[in-house]
Parts: structure tokens; sequence; C-alpha cells
């Protein structure tokens, strides 16, 4: 018998809800790069569910990349919840609405929250995901164990708010997240004001590990794949 | 009690046993230890005896909530409509006597028609309630000092053979005024209920408020939060019938002890949901301490809004987005503090750190778009940080720097971005900026400047200001 793409795609589609317990298929988010939303088992982001974000101490990519991603769930009119603890505030600065614009996340569809401590970031996450006038909440600087996550995850499966948890550094502890990424900064080719990332999907349920450089695309709004031999050439000859 | 004063030391207060001595207020402290050279005397301290008597003036919003300071050491209840609550008059001023006794005060409390008459009568008549009416016979006795007039009227009254408030009433007005101005003849129609006085209570009352008295004090956590719905139902009865909505709330328990102790709510916007307010007092009712009981709670909504009578969802039902982000609003100021919820608002400033306004998550959108010219960071420092920077010749984009501890090497920069000082905001002297992107070998993005320019007398300093 012959298993067609598009079969084996809703099959994995509906295990991958099976396998943490949710009745209901994820809606996902497309990345807008086909490269990186084929590479995923649900042809893009799944929405209403934990994503994991990591960075490497001393580089702060991973917040840009994070609010490129926000930027996506938001989609043109969603709302966005941003949550930071707030002795990060001089360590890695607070979130700049004219370099937000970049993103294209207005001030009345951003809400920012500060925390003072990692509790009262839980807390108010899980209140954020509970509430359906949001599209998407991110998280700085937890990395939620096993229980704290599945409860997040449960919050967001009942509303459809995607969440976005970053840490600064490694994340070590295991949670249910559907996927997690880790990103650091790459060289631009093309000038300073075309940042890339160093993009690493180190954990992916029911998908493989990838590893891409991406850029931010400004007149479509979102992410896209620089192939690695053309980042590569393109680095030799500037 | 003792106080600096005139001409040296001087007695300010005296117990009964003094008193019964001869020692009156007033008297040089040598005098007093030449009457007495066993006389126990402590220096006065008046601001603890005003926090105290504040204190007290809280407890008293048990009877009323119209309380006013009077002196330094006299309270004033406005009691209209409040006395039924507690059986009467008689057993209102009986327990505010017994209370206060047990408390291990001496007082004297009056109740009268007017605040004037109720001086008059606890100060120099025999206290306890001035039936409604009698004042003109009871108050006529009492010596004109009762009248509170100005210093040194009471004696040239006295003077004048005119010593009781009695002697007062029944002259004739205009000699009275052309002699003491109009001092006297004001003091009595306030005594007298001819004239209107107004009390400047500590609180404002709230136009919502209801109260609950216990029989019994209560304690238990279960109590206080059945005491609450209750006190909030009849609450939101009051506001739904007004067509208001409360923005602010506040729960006062009095305790058996005398404390008060009280917790408020805000909503971001007019609310009369049940379920809403009870679960932001959730978050602080483990405050409260009962203590050896709780007698009295209120409940006020000092600040109401107007919010028209609307066909309410059922409750725990499916909610619109919007009134479900006001409550998640409301709860998260709640327990993270009223500036930890707030959004982003572009200001017209081309200094970096002014271009943004922090507005309350529910302000109103003004629907100003970011005013973006060259690309800006995604995160900017609070305050920009000093780094080491070497250059080429020093008018030139850096090559290396240290940023915290760690060297960075820079493969490729773009600038410089002059902005110049706000000369209309800024203290004369601040320098210009001269604002970099840099991107080093691993390709982490900064936005560097440098404050001021060479061949000033200052040399120029590099800071860190932004990242991407």
């Amino acid at each position: 018998m012959r298993v067609s793409a598009t079969n084996l795609f809703k099959l994995r589609h509906h295990l991958g809800a099976l396998a943490i317990g949710g009745a209901a298929l994820f809606e996902r988010l497309v990345l807008s790069d086909p490269v990186l939303d084929a590479s995923l088992p649900w042809g893009g982001l799944p929405r209403g569910s934990i994503h994991q974000l990591e960075g490497v101490p001393g580089d702060t990519s991973v917040l840009s990349f994070a609010a490129g991603l926000t930027s996506r769930c938001a989609g043109p009119d969603g709302r966005a919840l941003w949550l930071r603890l707030r002795r990060d505030r001089q360590e890695t600065g607070e979130p700049y609405g004219p370099g937000l614009a970049r993103y294209s996340l207005p001030p009345d569809r951003l809400m920012l929250v500060e925390a003072r401590a990692i509790p009262d970031l839980l807390w108010a996450l899980e209140e954020g995901l509970r509430c359906t006038g949001f599209s998407v909440a991110l998280a700085e600087g937890i990395s939620p164990d096993l229980t704290a996550s599945r409860r997040l995850q449960l919050a967001a499966e009942a509303s459809g708010v995607t969440a976005l948890l970053v840490s600064p550094g490694p994340v070590r502890t295991r949670s249910v997240a559907l996927t997690r990424w880790r990103v650091t900064a790459a060289p631009s080719a093309r000038g300073v004001h075309r940042p890339r990332w160093q993009v690493e999907l180190l954990h992916c349920r029911g998908g493989k590990p990838g590893s891409w450089i991406m850029e931010w695309d400004d007149a479509a709004l979102g992410f896209a794949v620089v192939p690695a031999l053309a980042s590569r050439a393109l680095a030799q000859a500037v | 009690m003792i106080a600096p004063a005139q001409g040296g030391l001087r007695v300010t207060a005296v117990d009964s046993l003094a008193a019964g001595e001869g020692i009156v207020p007033g008297l040089p402290i040598a005098d007093a230890r030449a009457l007495l050279p066993y006389l126990a005397v402590r220096e006065a301290d008046p601001c603890a005896d005003a926090e105290a008597l504040a204190r007290l003036a809280g407890w008293c919003g048990r009877y009323s909530p119209l309380v006013a300071l009077d002196g330094a050491d006299g309270l004033l209840l406005d009691i209209t409509g409040c006395a039924h609550l507690f059986g009467g008059e008689d057993i209102l001023l009986a327990d505010l006597t017994r209370r206060l006794t047990g408390f291990g005060l001496t007082l004297r409390a009056a109740l009268a028609d007017t605040p004037a008459a109720a001086w008059a009568w606890a100060h120099a008549g025999p206290g306890g309630v001035l039936p409604v009416g009698v004042a003109r016979q009871a108050l006529a006795p009492l010596p004109v000092a009762a009248l509170r007039l100005p210093d040194g009227m009471a004696a040239a009254l006295g003077r004048l053979g005119l010593r009781r408030i009695g002697d007062l009433m029944d002259l004739p007005r205009a000699p009275l005024t052309a002699r003491f101005g109009d001092a006297v003849a004001r003091r009595l129609d306030l005594v007298l209920g001819r004239a209107s006085e107004p009390i400047a209570p500590l609180h404002q009352p709230a136009p919502f408020r209801r109260q609950l008295a216990f029989a019994e004090p209560i304690g238990t956590r279960g109590d206080i939060d059945r005491a609450l719905e209750h006190l909030l139902d009849g609450l939101l009865v009051d506001l739904d019938q007004a067509g208001q909505g409360l923005r602010r709330c506040e729960f006062s328990v009095f305790t058996v002890d005398g404390g008060v102790q009280r917790i408020g709510i805000g909503t971001a916007r007019p609310s009369r949901e049940r379920r809403h307010v009870l679960r932001l007092f959730a978050e602080r009712l483990e405050e409260i301490d009962p203590g050896f009981g709780i007698e009295v709670m209120t409940l006020e909504a000092p600040v109401a809004e107007i919010l028209p009578a609307q066909q309410a969802a059922l409750e725990g039902g499916p909610a619109t987005g919007e009134a479900e982000l006001a409550r998640l609003v409301d709860r998260l100021q709640q327990r993270l503090g009223r500036h930890a919820v707030v959004r982003l608002e572009p200001v017209d400033s081309h200094i970096p750190e002014r271009a943004v306004t922090l507005v309350p998550a529910l302000a109103p959108p003004s629907h100003r778009p970011w005013m973006v010219e060259q690309p800006r960071p995604l995160r900017l420092l609070p305050s920009p940080e000093l780094i080491e920077v070497t250059a080429m010749v020093p008018d030139d984009p850096p090559l290396t720097f240290r940023w915290r501890t760690v060297l960075h090497r820079v493969a490729q920069t773009e600038g410089p971005e002059r902005l110049s000082p706000e000369w209309w905001r800024d203290r004369p002297g601040t320098r210009l900026r001269d604002y970099y992107w840099v991107e080093d070998l691993e390709g982490r993005r900064y936005w560097l400047y440098r404050e001021g320019a060479y061949g000033e007398p200052r040399a120029p300093r590099w800071y860190m200001h932004g990242l991407f």
C-alpha cells in the first residue's frame, strides 16, 4: 500500500497530539520559510503548547529570535504578553519599543509584566496562558521543571495560547515542551542591519533535530533560512 | 508630663492623683516640685500622642465613617444614622466608653445635637448623652470657657460678670458683637444649633459602604471569607442600584484589641463581578491577623465609576476577550504591584531613552506607531555602561571593546549616527552622542556610543547602550 505524504503527516500530527494527552489537534503556526516548516513534524510550530528557547551566556541573540517568534505568533492583530524578571533589567536590558517595531510588535498589542521572583513569574505566566485575550506569552529567564511545565502546557492547551520560554543559558531540567531550540548569534554577511541567528533544534517531539542559519525577513515579517553553502560563500566574499 | 515652654519647663498634663494635690497644667516644674517633692515627671511626646490619636481615630471608624481629630486630644464622631446599628445613642456611647476604658484610657465622652454642644458637655459638663431639645437649659450653667472662645475672651467676659453660658444667652446680640466681635455670638449659635459647623473627617467617607458587627468575635479564615462575601453582596447591590462599578475597594477589620487592619484592591475597569473581586481579595486575605478576634468589618468602595447595567454573562461562562484581559490585569497587579503590568508608548524625542514611556496596561491606545528612521536595538540598558574602546584613529569606529570584562573584537560597524542633546530639556554641558552599530566576530550585535568629541577639553567616553 502506498502511503501518501499527506496521510503520513496527518497521522504524525495526530500521534503528536495524543502523545501529550491533548484531544485536539494542534493548530500550527507557519514560520514562513518552507525549509524550516517542512522539517517540523507539524508542518510549522504548533500553537497552544510550550516551546523552550535557550541561549548561551554572554549572547542575547536568543531574545531577538524570541521576539521574531512572538511576532509570528501574534500575527497582524493578536496580543502578546511579555514577562520578565526584575533583576534582569540591567543584565539584558529592557524591551525597547523602537527596536520592537522591526519585529512588528506595535505598542498597544504588547503587555509587559515584571516579576520579582521566579514563582511570581511562573504564576503570572500561567494566568496569562489561561487568558484567551492573548495569542502568545513570552517568558524570559525561566526553565521550569517537569511539574511546572506540565501545568503550563495544560493551561496553554486549554486556551490555545502559545508559550515561549526563554532561558539565558543551557536548559538542564526536563520538561514537556514540544520543541527546544538553541539560538546563538551568527556573523551577518549582508551588513550589520541584517542579523543572523545560528538556530539548532535540540529537541522536537516526533521530529528530528536540525540546525540552520536564519535571517529575519523584514518584508514577509518571518524567518528565512540562509542556505548553508550560500552563507559560507557570501561570508568569504565579504 | 512636662514640656519646654516660656520660662522653662512647665507641666502639660497631670493624672488625677496629682490634680488632687493641686498640680495643674501650665505650672512651672519648680513650683510643682515644691508642692509635691515626690512628683513623677515624664517628658511629653506630642508626636507620639498625635500618632496614637490618629490610630484611635481609625479604630473609631467602627462606629461611624465620619471621624475627625479635634485639637490635640479630642475626637469628633458624626454618628448621624449610625446609632441604631448599635441599639441607640445611649448604648453606643456606653459601648465606646467601656471599650476605651478597657484599653486603659481615661476619657470624657458626650453626645449632643451639635459638635460644639458635645464639646462643651464633654469638657465642662458631666458628659453622657445630652437629650434632644434640652441643650439650652442643660448648657446654661456651664462656664463660658466651654464655648471654646479665643484666648483671653473668657476672662474678659468674666470681668463683666458674664461667667456662665446662660448669662450670654439672654443678652441682646448687638452690644455683645460691638464689644467682642462676632466670635461670642457665633460660638453661641454653634452650641445651640442655630448655625451649622462642618467637621473635617480624616477619611472622606466612601460613597458605598457596608458594615458588619459580630455578636461574638470571629477569627477563622472561613468565617472571614463568609463575612466578606456577605458584605460584598450588599455592596454590589448598592452599586448596581446606583449604576456604578467599583474601581477601588477597601476591606477593614476591627479587632478586639483596638487594632484596625485594612486591605485594598483595585480594578482596571469598573467592576461589579462578585467572583472577580473575591478572587482579588483572596490573594491578600492571609495578611489579616485576627488576633483575639474580629468584632466589626467594613467594606467600602471609595472610588466607583459609572457602569451601566448590562446583561451579565453567566458566571464562569465564556467571557469576551477584553473583559477577560481586564480581569487578568487586575489579578497581575494585585500580586505583582501596580507598576509591574504596563505597556510601552512612543514619545516624541530623538534621545533613545526618552523615546519610550510606560503606561498602564489598559490605557487607551494612542495608535501612534514607533518613529524609526534608523534601526534601533531590541533591548536598551536602563543605564548605559562604560566600556573601554580601542580605535585606529581617535575619530574612527572601535576595533575592539571591553564590556563586562569580556574583550570583543569588532567585525563590522556602521555609523555614526549623531544625536545632539535636547537643549530645551538637557542641562547645559550635556554632551552629544555618536552612535555606532557594531558586530563582533561571533556575530553578536551591539549599540555603542561615544559621548563627546575629540578636541573638547574633556576626553570622550564610550558607553554600551543597547543589544540587538
